[in-house]
């Protein structure tokens, strides 16, 4: 018998627990458009928290549906809510905290180390919720040594609706071979050849693939076209992009 | 009720308590008996928050017609209990002053559209006039303004009502329904013990896009039907907290539904439940 997974929806009783990371290093100060990386990811993580507020109303109080962790690297890597805090605890103390970048490194790996040591400590806790989410954002290559190996190892882990499903968002322009005209009618990246930069090429390979169930869940809420089979992977080039990257953290079913 | 200025002295008036779990049994003359039943989830009870599906059944004076509705408010919508609330008293009271329902089903779902329609403008009215909670952050205050003014408060619903003549006890004649209904409630009429047929939208896909909400009024397919009464007796309409239990309904006893009920509360994503069994045994 084949078990359908990622079906768990996120409750009071089964949070879902999503991990951001985030690059802050100084590259992430260069204009983005009308912007700047680090303002645009402020801005995509504010309406990322919002839209998990509109999944956990009930009545006019929001229900601790959701679990979060955010840390930011570059040189070192910084604890942004001191581990977990629920989201009514996050919305306490003003919602997600504004992002300062700086920082001449890029060190991926002592990042997702940092999440892979949050994750063994608490991830009996989520045995029974929505697998868990690392959400990782970055512009560029990483500094230090290749994170590879040890986001492997955070894929491996597990809870029963399925394995700790890490997301890619990168941050930079001319990585897709075909960029669409519309990006709401973007299907996503489905393999390697989609994508011209190498680095691109070894994110997506790290990236889980999308759940079917998010999948629906992004293209019935947020009206994208994102098809089966496409990988959690996203380039962050625009800030509808971002934010749809920051909505499939949040995808779970309700 | 809420909405309009109708006078009310029905023979029985049921409808659930948002604040508290409700089971009620009425056994009327000539054979008319009810159970009407609202559980809140767990979340709701630990936080002390209202259910979100509402319930009304009225019974007339003259123990001619019975009308009810059966209302789940969406999650996602600002205050979902309000919608299920307004709309089932308005519902009701529309449904007993309709004259006659031999009539075409047609002009019935018209009539209702336009109805949904103006009483979406009064509830959005009522609703943006009930001020948001103090001392809420502010990325909640926006939120709640950006949830009240867009979507505003929403519903699916399944009402009707049931002409049954002055007598069950009588041959049946003429006797007729009405049933109108958006989204995923659940609703199965019998016309022998061991046969029913589904009415209402909950088994067709994404039957929870068709809604009520008072910013927008009908949402989606309206769903309308008058049948003729002769055959049935009994008619079961559940929320779809009950939905992996809908098919049992009908066979299960009170103290069995209980036990289901307990044991669907325990689930993780357990939901607010409602049930509205009416059965009339006599009209056979």
């Amino acid at each position: 018998m084949v078990t359908v997974k990622y079906t768990q929806p996120a409750t009071r009783l089964t949070p879902a627990l999503v991990i951001y990371l985030i690059d802050a290093s100084s590259s992430m100060n260069e204009p983005c458009g009308s912007t700047t990386k680090i303002a645009l990811v402020n801005m995509a993580l504010e309406e990322a928290v919002k839209g998990m507020v509109l999944r956990s109303m009930r009545d006019v109080k929001v229900q601790p549906r959701y679990h979060i962790a955010m840390f930011a690297y570059s040189t070192k890597v910084n604890d942004l809510l001191n581990g977990i805090r629920t989201l009514p605890e996050l919305l306490r103390v003003g919602g997600s905290p504004e992002l300062i970048a700086g920082g001449t490194e890029t060190d991926s790996a002592s990042g997702f180390m940092a999440v892979e040591d949050l994750l063994k400590q608490h991830l009996a806790t989520y045995k029974n919720g929505p697998a868990p989410l690392v959400c990782h954002l970055t512009d560029g290559l990483f500094t230090t040594q290749d994170p590879a190996p040890i986001i492997q190892r955070i894929r491996a882990m597990s809870v029963e609706d399925g394995e700790v499903l890490v997301e890619n968002i990168l941050m930079i322009d001319k990585m897709l071979r075909k960029p669409p005209k519309e990006w709401s009618t973007w299907g996503g990246v489905q393999k390697a050849r989609d994508l011209t930069n190498d680095y691109a090429k070894h994110l997506f390979a790290l990236s889980s693939p999308l759940p079917e169930t998010y999948r629906q869940n992004i293209n019935r809420s947020a009206g994208y076209d994102l098809q089966k089979g496409v990988a959690l992977f996203f380039p962050g080039i625009h800030p509808k992009l971002v934010q749809l990257a920051l909505a499939a953290s949040s995808a779970t079913q309700m | 009720m809420q909405p309009g200025n109708r006078e009310w002295e029905p023979l029985a008036f049921v409808e659930t308590n948002p604040r508290q779990d409700t089971f009620v049994q009425l056994a009327l003359a000539d054979g008319l008996s009810m159970r009407l039943l609202s559980v809140r989830c767990q979340e709701a009870v630990e936080e002390n928050l209202p259910c979100q599906d509402y319930a009304l059944a009225v019974v007339e004076q003259d123990r001619s017609r019975l009308a009810f509705c059966v209302c789940d408010g969406v999650g996602g919508s600002y205050k979902g209990d309000y919608a299920a609330s307004y709309l089932s008293h308005c519902l009701v009271e529309w449904l007993l002053d309709l004259p006659d329902l031999r009539v075409q089903t047609a002009d019935l779902a018209q009539a209702l559209e336009f109805k949904l329609h103006s009483w979406a403008e009064q509830g959005h009215e009522d609703l943006q006039r009930e001020p948001l909670p103090a001392n809420i952050s502010a990325l909640l205050r926006h939120v709640l303004e950006e949830q009240r003014n867009t979507f505003g408060s929403e519903t699916v619903f399944f009402a009707g009502r049931i002409d049954y003549g002055p007598s069950l006890q009588q041959k049946p004649q003429n006797r007729q329904a009405l049933f109108c209904w958006m989204g995923n409630i659940a609703a199965q009429i019998f016309v022998t013990p061991a046969k029913s047929t589904l009415l209402g939208d909950s088994s067709q896909l994404d039957s929870d896009r068709n809604r009520w909400s008072t910013r927008q009024g009908p949402l989606g397919m309206l769903g309308a039907s008058t049948i003729n009464f002769e055959m049935v007796e009994r008619l079961i309409v559940s929320t779809d907290g009950l939905a992996t239990i809908s098919s049992e309904l009908a066979s299960l006893d009170d103290e069995m539904l209980e036990i289901k009920i307990e044991e669907l509360s325990r689930l993780p994503a357990n939901d607010d439940m409602t049930l509205l069994d009416v059965q009339w045994q006599a009209i056979r």
